[in-house]
């Protein structure tokens, strides 16, 4: 299979002004992460509020260019210091996590899903409002809506207008930031079927954030978890779910809740809460919430190493999957 | 006595096509440490429903209602500055979309610390000490730090835990949480979750909660109401609508859920589309897509029904022996 997109040692760096007199203050959101993702395949990212996880989104899309690091297009570098082309705008599109925020008010959505079409293509008219009303259908939008402006929409359905807009022009990659958290429960499946049908049809790449690991579950071809801003488990779906092996992965699986009453999960309870950015641990990051951690750890920040057909950013993950087994 | 009491409220909204009916005859009652969870199609007129009790919609929308009490106050008859001021003291809401809720040009901290000045008052060193503690319990890392951020500097699902510390600024005695935990891992989630059932068990707080996560309901809710297409269409307790739906759709939303689904590429979906305003079928609105459809549902409107312990809009309800038991 070919190779559509890899992102090498990608970092971003925020800066926060704090007040007028105060020195600014600078934010790692992102420290280094590396992956590579075929045609045709779903990369799910998943992880802690705040670990970084639209940072990364808007990294590969460049809707933020990266402070380091380096993007492949289909085997080709992109140049990351300037915003994207037209070209590259075309193959690689972006479903916000916030809809509302990046859909312009004063737009019809029928001006909002024709526009790409009207610049990227050779469309007659007829023929854009056609692709226009078949889109609506498939995200289960009612086709007289065309007409409305964004306020005029709930927040599921907004949502819908925002991942209709990003497949609108058939791209190559497409990434995805929480896409379908805001949908019920049938909606969520028609949207999920319609990107797998399209992932199908077309060989579209997607790299899929989100929260609900029962979704990443279903879709997810490999699965990334994050923890403050790097990768600390990488593994293709069946292995990261059968096996988790970092400490954190372990938890952040546990405290899924159960759809079916009465019924509880057993939680690891993480104790204390992410690290700050500002005051960032020594050696291993998930150190001081890690219930296995040892001096060790506290010595350098673990690097990403081959275990059992995943990659773990644990020193210690062989011994306390044995100890687990038992 | 009830915390909330609507009767009969339903909203349209004027279009390009004409009236467009958000919200049909719903009912609502919610006493002190009451956990109702409302869930639903998407667009199916739950968060405009709250809305509405909020007093927040657009001057364009039309809205009836027989019956709207917030803890013994009649709001149909006060003026709309009076209502306005109950908001975010006596009843708070937590909005669906966190990042465009809050107000872009002032600091998280500014927008605290004005919720928990209009409604509870006290000193600048107080309300500060107040605004951190906020942030802490809704498990906002570095709670000092975000005081001072813009929301702009946030992740997703911290401006939505800002969103929910300045709901509960002023202890209200009712909180609408309108989609909560969508932009929040499970961690979080549980914390959050944890913290509102504290709230409701030791201060006796109302919980009215709006979401698409049925693990949430599963864990969380007392009574669960449906809605389809701007009506309620089932009521019941938790553990009964899980295991027990009658209404159809229900049925159908519950065989939607990833877990339950059969393996393989595709998840089951409900055929077709809700119904719009011209073709808004002159029976049961769920009657184009329902696959236990007979003559009647599409000759007549299925009337909402309410028993004490469950409500239901259908003709030919699913698993009726466990009713009767
Ligand atoms: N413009 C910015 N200025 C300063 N800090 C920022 C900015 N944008 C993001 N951050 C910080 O970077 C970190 C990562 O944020 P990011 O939005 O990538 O998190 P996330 O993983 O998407 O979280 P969530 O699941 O809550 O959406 C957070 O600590 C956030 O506060
Ligand atoms: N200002 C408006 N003008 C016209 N229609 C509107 C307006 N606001 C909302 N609507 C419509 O009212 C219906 C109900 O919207 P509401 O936001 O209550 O849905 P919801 O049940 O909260 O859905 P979701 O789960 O997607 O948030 C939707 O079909 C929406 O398109
Ligand atoms: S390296 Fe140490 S602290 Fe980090 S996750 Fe592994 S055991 Fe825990
Ligand atoms: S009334 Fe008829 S069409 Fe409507 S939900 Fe019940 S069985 Fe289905
Ligand atoms: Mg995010
Ligand atoms: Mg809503």
């Amino acid at each position: 299979m070919s190779e559509v997109l890899r992102a090498v040692n990608l970092r971003q760096e925020y800066v926060a002004r704090q007040g007028l007199f105060q020195k600014p203050l600078s934010v790692r959101a992102l420290n280094g992460v590396s992956f590579s993702l075929n045609a045709g395949e779903t990369l799910a990212v998943v992880g802690e509020s705040g670990c970084g996880k639209s940072t990364l989104a808007r990294s590969l899309t460049l809707i933020e260019t990266p402070s380091a690091g380096e993007l492949w297009l289909a085997g080709q570098p992109v140049d990351t210091a300037h915003k994207p082309d037209a070209a590259l705008r075309q193959r690689v599109q972006m479903v916000f996590q916030n809809p509302y925020g990046s859909l312009n008010p004063r737009k019809t959505i029928q001006q909002m899903l024709e526009e790409p079409l009207l610049l990227n293509t050779k469309l007659s008219r007829d023929e854009r409002r056609a692709a226009v009303a078949d889109m609506m259908s498939r995200v289960g939008l009612r086709p007289e809506f065309v007409e409305r402006y964004p306020h005029m929409f709930s927040g599921g359905q907004r949502q819908r207008i925002a991942i209709a807009r990003a497949l609108m022009l058939k791209p190559k990659v497409v990434v995805l930031d929480e896409p379908v958290s805001a949908l019920d429960l049938s909606v969520r499946a028609q949207i999920l079927n319609l990107l797998t049908e399209l992932q199908h049809d077309l060989g579209l790449a997607y790299v899929f954030i989100s929260h609900d690991l029962s979704v990443v579950q279903r879709i997810a071809d490999y699965v990334m978890v994050m923890y403050f801003g790097r990768a600390v488990e990488y593994a293709d779906a069946q292995t990261i779910f059968s096996t988790p092996q970092h400490p954190y992965t372990k938890a952040l699986f546990s405290a899924t809740p159960v759809a079916e009453v009465g019924e509880k999960r057993e939680r690891i309870h993480l104790q204390g809460e992410p690290p700050s950015p500002l005051r960032p641990p020594q050696g291993c990051p998930f150190g001081p919430r890690c219930a296995y951690v040892q001096e060790a750890c506290r010595q350098e920040i673990p690097l990403l190493r081959e275990l059992n057909k995943a990659q773990v950013a644990c020193i210690q993950a062989e011994a306390i999957n044995k100890n687990q087994t038992i | 006595m009830s915390l909330l009491s609507v009767r009969n409220l339903s909203v349209a909204f004027p279009t390009q096509n004409g009236w467009f009916q958000a919200v049909e005859g719903i009912h609502l009652a919610v006493n002190a440490g009451d956990i109702l969870a409302i869930v639903g199609e998407s667009g199916s007129g739950k968060s405009v429903a709250m809305m509405a009790v909020m007093n927040l919609l657009p001057p364009t929308a039309r809205i009836t209602c027989d019956e709207l009490k917030i803890d013994g106050q009649d709001l149909l008859a006060m003026p709309a500055k009076q209502r306005r001021k109950l908001n975010g003291g006596t009843i708070a809401m937590i909005f669906q979309e966190p990042m465009s809720s809050l107000n872009p040009c002032f600091t998280v901290g500014y927008q605290i610390d004005e919720a928990i000045r209009i409604h509870l008052g006290g000193s600048k060193k107080e309300r500060l000490e107040r605004a951190l503690h906020l942030l802490e319990i809704v498990g906002i890392p570095d709670p000092q730090r975000r005081y001072k951020a813009y929301p702009h500097q946030m992740s997703g699902g911290m401006s939505q835990r800002a969103m929910i510390a300045m709901a509960l600024a002023a202890n209200p005695k009712l909180l609408i949480a309108d989609e909560p935990t969508t932009a929040l891992d499970v961690t979080v989630q549980a914390q959050i979750l944890e913290l509102l059932l504290k709230l409701q068990q030791t201060q006796g707080m109302g919980l009215i909660l709006i979401t698409h996560d049925m693990g949430v309901v599963a864990e969380t809710a007392q009574q669960v109401v449906v809605q389809y297409a701007g009506q309620q269409v089932e009521k019941q307790p938790v553990f009964g609508l899980f295991n027990h739906p009658h209404h159809p759709y229900t049925a159908a939303l519950l065989d939607a859920l990833p877990e339950r689904a059969p393996a393989g590429d595709f998840l089951p979906t409900i055929q077709g589309i809700v119904p719009g305003q011209k073709d808004r079928p002159t029976g049961c609105l769920f009657s184009p897509r329902c696959t236990h459809a007979q003559v009647l549902c599409h000759e007549q409107q299925p009337a909402l029904v309410r028993q004490p312990e469950q409500w239901l809009r259908c003709h030919y309800p699913l698993n009726p022996v466990e009713v009767a038991q």
